[in-house]
């Protein structure tokens, strides 16, 4: 049967606008999420992954502007979407959203919280804004999530501020703060990036169990390919601003097809490799700056495939492969 | 999406970032911030009139004309009675009359003598900063007297004494900023380098000096200065007080700015590399602060500029027969005099606008001095 | 193989203040707490542990850059041993010559109002080893050998990418050709293909001028990348020591077998099984009694873990661990999930 989709970004375009410049940051991404499930978003520093991750719940910088493209969010009635890129950014619709059907977390855990605030109050300020409860049920729902991410001794720790806690109980606590109003999208923006092995292992098994309760679907978006390969049931690899593959996770270790993607994969020192004694191949050059776009394929002048006059030509789009597995590379359009 | 073409490496500007130094990237900045260029705009006519006081003054600082006593200033008229247009502004001559109420001679405006400005003309002779002499003027009159922010009590030129005074105002700020400077840079330098005892002594020093009230502290110095003194002496002084006070505050930025430093990654590599601290601190630590340092310098001008006009208001700074905007203020202390002279204020003017030149271009230096973005 | 360094009980302490207005004992923060080890001339030591570990301090505390509270830290220099812990200042910017640190941030750890050239050269320039054309000769040298292009070094850091940052910072430690290099978290800031380059480079440039390396970082599938031996640091102490495949591979340490069981195996479909660890990392300045790692480890017993020590000490050829009941665990190491995968498309790149 037909996953319902709960997310279809199309086209997406966004651009930087300072000082009569004009630079293209994500330059027309198609993105698809079922009902459920957990697409990593996956790409290095740069190429845009955080910038399409704000601007899904418009709280891009006034520098960057949605230019083209649509955002359409079906929430739980199913049929009915709504677009998110033609919403007001400080408009009473998308203010319902935030919080309320679509919740974001980051990678700092110290800096989303007001360390002015205890955690108990900063929870329960997103309940009574999305629910309409009274004071005492926000605090009694606030404290049974607190203890359902795993924080222990929660009556006390709801009157705790902020700097009391370790940074992977500030994590869990943004998690909860995250969730509280059962959102139907979760945006993780580097969840587990601060935070230190053993901890990102607890967390990602939080989310996961999070994830199965409440049947949320996640945007995991990271640049750590084995911790992306965890959690998410399908993948998308990001390059300067445009979406190089997605598919199933499984397909996207095993069966990479995008030249990017086969290289990610052999550049970062995996353990399996220890044992093979086998070198890393760094890819060569490096992520053009933003003034320096190549022509066509971004990928182009690092890549060992590039075929002269078809990848500096137009971009390559995004054509499916196999099934739900899309590739945007002249080497498959053939 | 519309078609335009994205910013590209090749533009000049792009390329030009590249190659520049911290410098040039800060006065890109700057320059944008039309605020801070005004202000500089502003501060550069006065340094102006501070090296050719002599030149743009028609006067003497105490050049008296018996004629014109208590003068109110003498408006520039292009137009005259019957609205003809001269190109070359005039004024309008003075005549005195008797009153008849208060049997006083008073000037009148006697518009049927219409006196023409001449410019680059000959006029007073003066000695040029004490070295040559000349008699070459910025503006002046053939026959007659000009003066175009009026006279005092005893017929001075206000103007002119307003051009000698800005001379005296902005090197007192700038000798009393650079000792101040000096002073506090040392010291905090040497508290914040080298912690531990000497940091400790220093620190307690500083506080010291900020715990006494700083009013009565220069009143109680100023007062101390022998009323026998020449005027120079008094303005050495009265510079040098004024600095001893304001190098703590420096002083104390500067050690908080060096403590915070000595542990950044590329001042630890410096060590590595086996620099001495003198380099340390001279080549790595000082210039990373010295955009600080500058934007701290164009505040701390206005603070000495106005404790100085305070000083010399209250009559315990500078005295005649040297000038400065607040020696001028010292005679508007009277309420009649103020009454009677009210254009005297003028050089409350000049203070408040070089005040507020120096605090825009303190706010454009401050934005322009951000480090590097990342 | 000779040891180039022997560091011996090394401590770092850090003084808090009293524990309250009327103790007369004083608290410390014991960041680094009695380390012990050697390290061999030509190997790549790594040295693991999570925050508040105390490795980046040790890293510092060895080249003097803080001034440890005890231990000696033996330096073979070729014409016999120095302890680097008793030298005085000038002494010990001589003697930097040999010991260089490459930092974690590229955008910190280069002088922003310096060109790459004088930053290069700087070393050369304070110590007088060289100058003018000579000089120019030598910061040409490295950087061609780092792979930086020559024709930039003119230019002010901001021009370059964090990649090219850690190249001229590589090329400022080596260009004094020091034997042994503490490489704090080198590769952690930078993107992750960029990350291989700079390790293959790190490599490379050993083999070239036979150097040592004491590599800091938290990410383990680098330092198994990077490292002969691999030493793993809890609270300030050594908890254990190995060779890379026998930490990796059959860990003895509880604490080690937490961190290994929690790197996401390489092909997702692998479930991970995570030992999770007990309660919280510990504050350092109120370490627990007896190993410190007892009130989260899930093998402690309630004697003698609580109140005892355990010592740093060998429990086969060349493994040297702290625990009481070494020789009784069994532990499963990161390597049992891990099937070397070799992608298809493979073929296409």
């Amino acid at each position: 049967m037909t996953q319902r989709y709960l997310l279809r970004v199309k086209n997406l375009k966004i651009a930087l606008r300072v000082d009569k410049n004009f630079i293209p940051i994500v330059g027309g991404v198609d993105l698809s999420l079922e009902s459920g499930k957990v697409l990593g978003l996956v790409g290095e520093s740069g190429c845009g992954k955080s910038v399409t991750a704000l601007s899904l719940l418009r709280l891009l910088s006034k520098e960057l502007k949605i230019e083209d493209g649509k955002i359409l969010f079906y929430g739980q009635n199913g049929d009915d979407a709504v677009d998110i890129a033609r919403l007001k950014p400080k408009g009473k619709d998308i203010q319902k959203i935030r919080g309320g059907t679509i919740s974001m977390i980051f990678q700092e855990p110290m800096s989303s919280f007001s360390p002015l605030h205890t955690i108990g109050y900063q929870i329960k300020e997103v309940i009574q804004l999305h629910l309409n409860v009274s004071k005492e049920k926000a605090r009694e729902m606030t404290i049974e999530l607190l203890e359902r991410v795993g924080i222990g001794d929660a009556t006390h720790a709801v009157d705790r501020y902020p700097g009391a806690f370790s940074g992977g109980m500030r994590q869990r606590a943004m998690i909860a703060k995250a969730l509280s109003c059962t959102p139907s999208l979760l945006i993780a923006d580097e969840p587990t990036t601060a935070l230190d092995v053993t901890i990102q292992a607890q967390i990602l098994k939080l989310m996961r169990d999070m994830q199965q309760e409440f049947g949320t679907s996640i945007i995991f978006i990271s640049h750590d390919l084995g911790v992306v390969g965890q959690v998410a049931d399908e993948v998308a690899i990001m390059y300067m601003g445009y979406i190089v593959e997605q598919g199933p996770t499984k397909e996207i270790f095993k069966i990479p097809k995008h030249p990017y993607t086969v290289n990610l994969l052999a550049a970062i020192p995996r353990l399996g490799n220890l044992q093979a004694r086998k070198r890393l191949e760094p890819i060569k050059g490096t992520v053009p700056g933003l003034f320096s776009r190549p022509s066509g394929c971004a990928f182009h002048p690092r890549c060992n495939s590039f075929m002269s006059g078809i990848c500096d030509g137009a971009f390559p789009e995004l054509k499916e492969v196999s099934e739900n597995h899309c590739v945007a590379c002249y080497l498959y359009t053939q | 999406m519309s078609n335009e073409r994205p910013t590209d490496a090749s533009d000049k500007k792009v390329r030009r970032l590249d190659i520049a130094t911290h410098w040039q990237l800060m006065w890109w900045r700057f320059r944008k911030h039309r605020m801070a260029m005004s202000g500089t705009a502003i501060l550069g006519l006065f340094l102006i009139i501070s090296l050719f006081a002599e030149f743009i003054a028609p006067y003497g600082s105490h050049t008296r004309n018996t004629r014109y006593l208590q003068g109110p200033p003498m408006g520039i008229h292009f137009f005259d009675d019957h609205w003809n247009f001269h190109l070359r502004p005039f004024i309008y001559g003075r005549v005195n009359k008797r009153d008849p109420v208060t049997y006083r001679l008073r000037a009148v405006v006697d518009t049927s003598l219409q006196l023409p400005l001449r410019f680059f003309t000959r006029g007073e002779t003066y000695k040029f900063w004490g070295l040559f002499e000349s008699n070459l003027h910025f503006y002046g009159i053939d026959k007659g007297f000009v003066n175009l922010f009026g006279t005092d009590q005893l017929g001075r030129d206000v103007f002119s004494r307003l051009m000698y005074a800005t001379r005296i105002s902005l090197s007192v700020g700038a000798i009393g900023v650079f000792l101040a400077f000096s002073m506090g840079i040392f010291m905090g330098g040497i508290a914040g380098y080298l912690g531990g005892i000497t940091d400790e002594l220093i620190m307690r020093l500083m506080e010291f000096i900020r715990s006494i009230p700083t009013l009565p502290l220069w009143l109680a110095l100023a007062a101390a200065l022998p009323r026998d003194w020449s005027a120079l002496k008094v303005y050495l002084a009265v510079t040098a007080i004024l600095a001893s006070i304001g190098w703590t505050h420096l002083g104390r930025r500067v050690r908080s700015k060096l403590l915070s430093l000595r542990e950044e990654e590329f001042i630890l590599s410096a060590r590595l590399a086996g620099c001495s601290d003198a380099r340390i601190i001279g080549r790595h630590m000082l210039p990373s602060f010295m955009s600080y340092l500058i934007v701290d310098l164009s505040v701390s001008f206005p603070y000495i500029i106005l404790a100085e006009t305070s000083l010399s208001f209250l009559g315990l700074g500078l005295r005649e027969p040297i000038v400065s905007w607040g020696v001028l203020l010292y005679s508007a202390q009277n309420i009649r005099t103020l009454a009677e002279i009210p254009w005297l204020l003028i050089s409350g003017l000049f203070v408040i606008i070089a005040v507020l030149a120096f605090n825009f271009m303190g706010d454009g230096l401050r934005d322009a001095a951000d480090p590097f973005a990342k | 193989m000779s040891t180039l360094i022997e560091v011996q009980d090394l401590k770092m302490y850090f003084p808090l203040g009293r524990a309250n207005l009327f103790s007369r004992h004083k608290v410390f923060l014991r960041a680094v707490d009695g380390v012990s080890f050697k390290l061999q001339k030509g190997e790549t030591l790594g040295l693991v542990g999570e925050s508040g570990s105390g490795k980046t301090t040790l890293g510092r505390a060895i080249l003097r850059l803080i001034e440890p509270t005890g231990g000696r830290i033996l330096f073979k220099n070729g014409n016999g041993v120095t302890d680097f812990a008793t030298l005085n200042r000038s002494q010990l910017r001589r003697q930097w010559r040999h010991m260089q640190m490459i930092f974690q941030d590229p955008y910190a750890s280069l002088n922003p109002r310096m060109t790459v050239k004088e930053i290069i050269g700087e070393s050369l320039v304070a110590n007088r080893l060289a100058s003018g054309g000579q000089m120019d000769e030598r910061i040409l040298d490295i950087a061609r050998l780092c792979g930086l292009n020559i024709r930039q070094l003119s230019r002010y850091p901001h021009a370059f990418s964090g990649g090219q940052r850690q190249r001229i910072a590589i090329a400022r430690a080596l260009v004094m050709h020091p034997q042994f290099i503490v490489c704090d978290e080198p590769v952690s800031a930078l993107d992750v293909s960029i990350q291989a380059q700079i390790l293959n480079l790190l490599k490379d440039l050993q083999q070239e001028l036979d150097l040592t390396y004491l590599f800091i970082a938290h990410d383990l599938s680098a330092v198994a990348y990077a490292c002969d031996r691999v030493a793993v640091m809890y609270l300030g102490r050594l908890v254990e020591m190995a060779t890379t495949k026998a930490l990796y591979y059959t860990p003895r340490h509880p604490y080690t077998e937490a961190l290994m069981s929690a790197i996401p195996p390489d092909d997702p479909e692998l479930p991970m099984q995570p030992v999770f660890l007990e309660g919280e990392q510990p504050n350092p300045a109120h370490p627990p009694s007896g190993c410190t790692f007892h009130p989260r480890c899930r093998y402690a017993d309630t004697e003698r873990c609580v109140t005892e020590v355990p010592r740093f000490r060998e429990v086969s050829t060349g493994h040297l661990i702290s625990c009481h009941h070494a020789e009784s665990l069994t532990l499963t190491g990161a390597l049992e999930h891990q099937i070397p995968v070799e992608p298809e498309g493979a073929e296409n790149a």
